[in-house]
Parts: structure tokens; C-alpha cells; sequence
């Protein structure tokens, strides 16, 4: 088996003197979509903040492609190939959408097996984005919105994708296009770590899926870090 | 800036002859044309250090306080460039150097200290932005000394003046004018065209996604920062024909500059501009239309012009809560716990050792002497005068940046009363009350803002009053103040003044300590602590936050009134930015976290500023590095940072007693 993109081991997390996550372990395999799902306030969402750096009181160990992360700065984070997609989208409602695409923009970290990202690539990936480029991005609608922040994401070449919610408050039918464009990035070769509430969105995606529960991993890949998990409660 | 606009109205309006009406009409409107633009002129500086501290506001969430002293460093290095080297060379490299030095200061600024409280609640940064204030004057003054230093014109045709309908106007403001609208020019394209101005605008709006995008924010910010600086120092500059430079520059401008920034709203640069143009053309006009017309009617006009730009202000707020062109502002995640840590109301034991305490410090004037006395009193006004900001910033959860206000309200309101003929006790109570009206006045207007706004709304409403006092000679005896007010004969005894000045000031003290522990404080830190669920179970959080506020102000105006007595004459000093910045100073260095950090905090600020004061001429610069020391090091102040290592300590313990080697 290949050694892991990005290793997590007894990740806590804290907000003021409430602990939020609880001695998380797990990695995610170069090229696997791995889902982390859970209910409302599970820690979702603060774990995957956690790996980008955007939590101050974290403690535990976050690797990615072997080098230790966390602490790091988030924009440090994100040139060393990592790339966060916010589940409010966080779009630049102020930019239009070609500013915004600009605005993720970076060059791929040395080395990196992903196809370069070009504005032409991305308006292939979403036609739509192309329509609305002089389109300030507070104008767009939720689902456009959504492709826009993760196209946004991919301007800046990551080769970890960190997918917060991406079907929350969309219709269906866009959470399938959704669905279809998650596929089309594994095949590009990016691995993935969603977080989703949503099962059918996650049976369509998912290579495997970890379930959080009020910030405890429930359901272990591996099976000799259970101990561990218990004792932190 | 303001008497020059005046006296060039004066010469403007001089030589009128009392002959046809049509000539008097053309007259009168050569002298508002000229007036207009010498408004215009003054605002293209304006616009450049408000276009500054905007650029630097939107990305780093900072209201610089020092920008207006990073102008003053402009005018006196472009006139140190334009002394050393003659002609018109001197001339323009006075102004590359002045922008250039002034990015430097900004970029060394910014990389020493600001860097390091970029998280930290607003009041915290407006308060170390300050100490950079007080340090930059004591660096002008070893550097230049304390006279003005008048620069040379602007060199060739430029120092030159033009006719307007027979009146002559310097090509000088002309120029200021066409490089202001340039610099507008510059700065969008700046903002809309390149890449650098793109991430400014995309972290102006959400800096944590912008960082998630690898945008890394210590390069931008520090950008950012020696760009804003650098056109705060060609402001300068550029005001080097037009003005002496002076060590009064600083406040004098950052007043203004806050202004403009808020009518045009945070973070936008043509805001900024529409806000420059607009203050500048209405403080003109002020003065033109005062000139123009004859009569009682025309003084009022002129001397308008402090108060109508906060007037200006105070409008566009109220209908644009944001400004003209701002946007309400992304919550920037604050790290409130920096400055307290929320906890329950103190209990009764801590008001019986208070209690202890001030018996304690009742026995004091046996053993002091009247020095020692004036002190002491300095010290018992301080402590409610702290407390009463505190009880703002604490319980209430909101910012004052002009508690001052209410003090020297109270002050002026007492000597007033004294002056009339009041007795003793109805001039105190004459001077709460004016400070209780004031309080509830600005209160309304200023408590249904947030953050950053409502604390440079306060700092207006202080101004406001501020110019006001200092200017209405009839009443408040102007730049001069009031003198003789003295308490009766019984008082007159220092020692037992002190302790008259300690019952009253304690009793103000334990009233706001006592209000913690009472309903309206329970409700008032629900409010503070969760708005939205406080009001959802029906708690009015406007009405709490405006009564909290009100108590505030009026104690600080007992506070004054005692302050006003213990003097004997007062002037507008007491109501001006320093003082209100000493208020938080005080507060800030004992500590939001417990009941007696403001009096420790105000004692120890008290003992010191005395002693600093006794000690060295650069008094100044010796409190700021205190201050910056306090921030920088004990955000929670002396008596908060003690506590929370006591605190500490006391979990540590806990934990190595059950479970070793656990926990974070």
C-alpha cells in the first residue's frame, strides 16, 4: 500500500475551554475520495479547518506528504498543495467571478502530478463560469456559487482537495452535477476529503467513509487506533 | 490647515467697497469660488492619508492612529530635504523623501508591533496605535524641537499665484488639487488593475479565505502598510508650502481623517475622496458664507467649521450606517479573550475585601502631605474616572474612544454651576447631570454601531464637544477654561478634600461594581455575550447597551465634577483625546478581569505619568513605550495576567492530582 497524502493522528481541537474534536486518526490515500460524515456539529467542519490551519488551538499531528503541517500559516498550507473549500463558499462578492478565479490562482507546488489548472480548463469543467466571468460574484446564485468557490480552489493547483459541504442548500440537480464533478476530479488524478450529511451524495462519490460523532471518529479504518480514541474522551 | 483657510477668507473678503450691489454680489461670489477651492485644495491631502488609512483599515482590520503622525513626519522631513539641498531639486526630493522615510516608519511599525495584535479586540489596537503617537512626537521634538518650521514655497511657476475674479490664489493649491484627483486615478487603477491591488480587495473583504488561498497575508499587510504610509508622508509633503510643520499636526489631522474614512465609508477609496471633497468644500463654506454675510449670524458660520465635519458625520451615520460607499464589515474572528476572560459576575467576598481596602486607604491622610494629598486625590478621581470606562468595555462589550467627554462635561458642567453661584452640592450634582444628558444623547447614536465604528463615533462626539468648549470664549473662557472653582471653606484642606473626593469616588466605584451582581448586569453580559439569543428570549439588548452606556458617562462626569474642585480651573484639556485615551490606558493596564484592575490600573497609571512627568521632558514617548509594553506583553492587563497565571496554576494542580500527563 502507498504511504498516505495526509496522515492525521490524535488531532484535538479546542474553542476557549469547550473541546470540540477528540484524538481524531486518520489518513487519506493518494487519489481516494474519502467522505467524512456525521450530523450537524459533529466536527466536520472544524476538523477540516483544523487541517488547513484556521483553528489557533489544535494539538495532535497533521502530516501531509510527509511533512508536518500543522501550526503552519494557512496560505503555507495552501502552497504546499493543499486546497480548502469553505461550506459558506466565501465567495469575493465584491470581485467578479474572473477576479475571483484570479484570486486563487498559484502555480502547482514542485512536483505535483495534477495537469495544470488554466481559466480555459476550468470554463471547460464549468461552461457556466465562462457566461458569467464580469459577473460580480455577490450576484450569483447558490449553485453557481458553489462551482465558482471550487473553481476558485483549483486555480490555486492543489493535489488535496478539502470539500466542506458541497451540496448543503442546493437542489438536486446541481448536487449531481456536484457529484459528476467530484468523479471528474478523482479521475484527474486529486484526492479528496468531503465532509457531507447528504447519503446519497456521499454514496455517489465515496471511495470510503469515516463517521464523526460529536468529535469522535466512530467507524475506524484502522482498527488499533480505537483504544486511543476512548481514552481521549 | 484651518487657519490658513481662514485668513486666506479674510484676505479674500478685504477691499470690498461699499458701492453697487452687483459689484458686492460679484465679489461675494469670487470669494465662495475661491473659498471652494481652497477647500479643495486641502482636501486633496485629506483624501491621500485618508485614502491610506482606508487601504491599510480594509486588509488589516487596524484604525491607525498614528497615520496622522506618519503627515507630520512628512512635512518635517520634506522641509529637513528641502532646507539641505536648495532650488527646486530640494523642493521634489523633500517630497520623495518624505513618502519614502514615512513607508519605511509604517513597514517598521507594522513588522515590530502591529503584526502581533492583528487578532486582538479594536480597543486594544486603537490604544497601541496611540502609544505610536506619543512615541512619534517625542521623536519629532528631539529631532526638530518644539517650534514650527515653516517650509520654502513651491519652486518656479508652481509658487506662483493666478487671479480668480480679481483675487489672487496660489497655482500651489491648484496643483494639490490636480494631484489629488491623480492619486485617485492611480489608486484605482492601482486596486482595479493589478494583481497586487486584486488580493488587497479579496482580503479587504475575507482575510482568512483569502490566506486559505495561499495568499500569504504578512507580505500583502505589510504592502499594504508601506504604501498607506508612504502616501500619508507625501501628504505631507505636500502640504510643506501650504502649512508650518508643527508637533500639533498629528491629532489635529487624524480628527479629520477619521471622519472622512467613516462618512466614506471603511475600506473605500472613493469613499474616501467623495468624503475629503465633501468635508473640505463644507468646512469652507463655513467660512466663506461666515465672511460673505455681515452680521452676529456670520461668527456662528465661521466658527462652525470644527463642528461641522462631525455634524457631517454624525448625518451620514445615522441614515448610512456603514458610510457612503462601505459595505458592512466581515466579522473578523477577534480574540476577545485577550482582553478578559468572561466569567461570572465577582462575588460578595471580593466587595468586602474592596470594602477593606478603602479603609485602609482612608487612614492615608494622617501621614501625608499636601503634595502627597493632590495625588492621592489624582488618584481616587482616576480610579471612578477608569472604572466607569470599564464598566463600558466590560459588562457593557462595547468600545468608548471618547470617555473624555463625559469627564470634562462634568467638570465644565460643576465650574459652571460654581461660577453661577450654585452651592457646592448642586454644582456636582449640576455636572453629573450634564454629563447623565450627554451620555444618554450620544449614547442613542453611538450604541447601535459595532466595533470599529462606534468607537470612532464616540471619538467624534468628544471632538465635537471638545471644539465646542474651546471655542465658545462666552461661556467656557475658550482655550483658557474656568478658574476659581473652589469647594467650600470646610474642603478647603487638602487632606480633607482627599477624603471627601475618595467617598464620593468609592461610592461611584462599589455603585458599578454593585450593578454587576444586580439583573441589569447579569442581562447586560447576556447581551454582551450572545446578542441574538439574549433578544430571542426577550431581552431589549439596544436599551441595555444605551443604559449601560449612560451609567458610564454620568459617573465619569462625577468624576469630573470632583476633578473640576480639586483643581480649582479647568480647561478644554479635560474633555481632549489624551484624556480619554488615559481612561483606557488606566483600564487596560490593571485589567478588564477583575473588579479592581481599573483602580490598580489607574493608581499605578496616576503614580507614573507623575513621576514621568517630575523625571523627563520626553514624558510622551516614555508612556508610550509603557502602553505598547502592557499590549504587547500583558493584554489582560497587570491584575488580569496575574489572575488568569493564578488560574493557571490552580488547574495544573488539579489535573497532575487525578490524571497524570493528560490534557492539552
Amino acid at each position: 500500500m502507498n504511504a498516505p497524502l495526509l496522515s492525521v493522528r490524535d488531532l484535538s481541537l479546542w474553542y476557549g475551554r469547550a473541546q470540540a474534536l477528540f484524538g481524531l486518526v486518520f489518513d487519506v490515500m493518494p487519489g481516494e475520495v474519502l467522505v467524512l460524515a456525521g450530523r450537524n456539529g459533529a466536527g466536520k467542519t472544524s476538523t477540516l479547518r483544523a487541517i488547513m490551519g484556521l483553528v489557533p488551538r489544535v494539538s495532535g499531528e497533521i502530516v501531509y506528504a510527509g511533512r508536518p503541517i500543522r501550526g503552519m500559516a494557512p496560505h503555507a498550507i495552501a502552497r504546499l498543495g493543499v486546497g480548502y473549500v469553505p461550506e459558506d463558499r466565501r465567495i469575493f462578492t465584491e470581485l467578479t467571478v474572473a477576479e475571483n478565479l484570479e484570486a486563487g490562482r498559484k502555480p502547482a507546488p514542485v512536483g505535483s502530478p495534477i495537469r495544470p489548472w488554466t481559466i480555459e480548463r476550468i470554463h471547460t469543467l464549468f461552461p457556466k463560469l465562462a457566461e458569467l466571468s464580469d459577473r460580480p460574484g455577490g450576484a450569483l446564485s447558490g449553485g453557481e456559487q458553489q462551482m465558482l468557490t471550487l473553481a476558485r480552489t483549483l486555480m490555486g493547483n492543489p493535489q488535496l482537495l478539502l470539500l466542506d459541504e458541497p451540496s448543503e442548500g442546493l437542489a438536486p440537480l446541481v448536487v449531481e452535477r456536484i457529484a459528476e464533478t467530484v468523479r471528474e476530479l478523482k479521475r484527474e488524478g486529486l484526492t479528496i476529503l468531503l465532509s457531507e450529511q447528504n447519503a446519497r451524495f456521499t454514496e455517489a462519490v465515496a471511495d470510503r467513509v469515516l463517521w464523526l460523532e460529536r468529535g469522535v471518529l466512530q467507524n475506524l479504518i484502522d482498527n488499533d487506533t480505537t483504544d486511543k480514541n476512548e481514552k481521549n474522551r | 490647515m484651518q487657519d490658513a483657510g481662514g485668513l486666506k477668507g479674510k484676505l479674500a473678503g478685504r477691499n470690498r467697497r461699499p458701492a453697487m450691489r452687483l459689484d458686492m454680489l460679484r465679489s461675494a461670489m469670487s470669494a465662495f469660488l475661491i473659498q471652494s477651492l481652497n477647500g479643495l485644495a486641502s482636501a486633496a491631502s485629506l483624501f491621500l492619508v485618508a485614502a491610506g488609512l482606508t487601504l491599510i483599515f480594509g486588509v488589516t482590520r487596524i484604525v491607525n492612529f498614528a497615520h496622522g503622525s506618519f503627515y507630520m513626519l512628512g512635512v518635517y522631513i520634506a522641509w529637513t530635504v528641502a532646507e539641505g539641498v536648495s532650488g527646486a531639486g530640494g523642493f521634489w526630493a523633500g517630497l520623495a523623501a518624505a513618502a519614502l522615510v514615512a513607508a519605511l516608519v509604517g513597514v517598521t511599525v507594522e513588522t515590530l508591533i502591529l503584526r502581533r495584535i492583528y487578532q486582538a479586540p479594536e480597543l486594544l489596537q486603537l490604544t497601541a496605535t496611540f502609544a505610536l503617537v506619543l512615541i512619534l512626537k517625542d521623536v519629532a521634538l528631539a529631532v526638530w524641537g518644539p517650534e514650527d518650521r515653516l517650509g520654502p514655497r513651491a519652486p518656479g511657476v508652481l509658487g506662483g499665484a493666478v487671479e480668480f475674479g480679481g483675487r489672487a490664489f496660489p497655482v500651489w493649491d491648484l496643483c494639490l488639487i490636480a494631484i489629488g484627483v491623480a492619486m485617485l486615478g492611480l489608486l484605482t487603477w492601482l486596486t482595479r488593475r493589478t494583481r497586487f491591488g486584486l488580493l488587497v480587495r479579496a482580503a479587504t473583504e475575507d482575510r482568512e479565505m483569502a490566506a486559505a488561498l495561499g495568499v500569504n497575508e504578512r507580505w500583502l499587510f505589510t504592502g499594504v502598510f508601506a504604501l498607506g504610509s508612504a502616501l500619508a508622508g507625501l501628504a505631507g509633503a505636500l502640504q510643506m508650502p501650504r502649512e508650518p510643520a508643527s508637533l500639533a499636526l498629528d491629532l489635529a489631522l487624524i480628527a479629520d481623517v477619521f471622519v472622512v474614512v467613516v462618512i466614506g465609508g471603511l475600506g473605500s477609496i472613493p469613499g474616501a475622496f467623495v468624503a475629503a471633497v465633501l468635508v473640505s468644500l463644507v468646512k469652507a463654506w463655513c467660512i466663506a458664507l461666515g465672511q460673505v454675510s455681515v452680521g452676529a449670524l456670520s461668527l456662528d458660520l465661521t466658527k462652525l467649521t470644527l463642528v461641522a465635519e462631525f455634524l457631517v458625520m454624525a448625518a451620514v451615520l445615522l441614515v448610512r450606517p456603514n458610510g457612503l460607499f462601505g459595505r458592512p464589515l466581515r466579522h473578523v474572528p477577534v480574540d476577545r479573550e485577550a482582553l478578559y476572560e468572561p466569567r461570572p459576575a465577582p462575588s460578595a467576598r471580593v466587595l468586602t475585601g474592596l470594602a477593606v481596602a478603602l479603609a485602609a486607604v482612608t487612614v492615608l491622610p494622617v501621614v501625608l502631605d499636601d503634595y502627597s494629598a493632590v495625588l492621592a486625590t489624582d488618584m481616587a478621581v482616576a480610579a471612578l474616572f477608569a472604572t466607569s470606562l470599564a464598566f463600558i468595555i466590560g459588562p457593557g462589550g462595547m468600545g468608548s474612544f471618547g470617555h473624555a467627554a463625559y469627564f470634562g462635561l462634568g467638570a465644565y458642567g460643576a465650574a459652571l454651576a460654581a461660577q453661577a453661584g450654585w452651592s457646592f452640592g448642586a454644582a456636582l450634582a449640576a455636572g453629573l447631570a450634564l454629563a447623565a444628558l450627554a451620555a444618554v444623547l450620544f449614547g442613542a447614536l453611538s450604541v447601535r454601531l459595532s466595533g470599529t465604528y462606534m468607537a470612532m463615533l464616540t471619538l467624534a462626539f468628544a471632538q465635537i464637544v471638545w471644539s465646542v468648549v474651546f471655542q465658545w470664549d462666552a461661556v467656557t473662557g475658550g482655550s483658557n477654561g474656568l478658574t476659581g472653582v473652589w469647594p467650600p471653606e470646610a474642603l478647603s484642606d487638602r487632606n480633607r478634600f482627599y477624603l471627601f473626593a475618595l467617598a464620593l469616588c468609592a461610592a461611584g466605584v462599589l455603585l458599578l461594581a454593585w450593578l454587576n451582581l444586580t439583573p441589569f448586569g447579569h442581562a447586560l453580559r447576556a447581551v454582551r455575550d450572545a446578542r441574538v439569543k439574549a433578544e430571542a428570549i426577550g431581552l431589549p439588548a439596544t436599551r441595555f447597551t444605551w443604559a449601560a452606556f449612560t451609567v458610564g458617562g454620568t459617573l465619569a462626569g462625577l468624576a469630573g465634577a470632583v476633578y473640576a474642585f480639586s483643581k480649582g480651573s479647568i480647561s478644554p484639556d479635560v474633555l481632549a483625546i489624551p484624556r480619554s485615551v488615559d481612561a483606557l490606558v488606566m483600564v487596560l493596564l490593571g485589567g478588564l478581569n477583575t473588579l479592581f484592575g481599573p483602580v490598580f490600573g489607574a493608581v499605578l497609571f496616576t503614580w507614573l505619568a507623575d513621576g514621568l512627568a517630575r523625571t523627563t521632558e520626553y514624558w510622551r514617548a516614555s508612556l508610550g513605550i509603557v502602553i505598547l509594553a502592557v499590549v504587547l506583553s500583558a493584554p489582560r492587563g497587570i491584575m488580569g495576567t496575574w489572575g488568569a497565571w493564578r488560574a493557571r496554576r490552580a488547574r495544573r494542580a488539579a489535573r497532575e492530582g487525578d490524571m497524570p500527563g493528560g490534557g492539552r
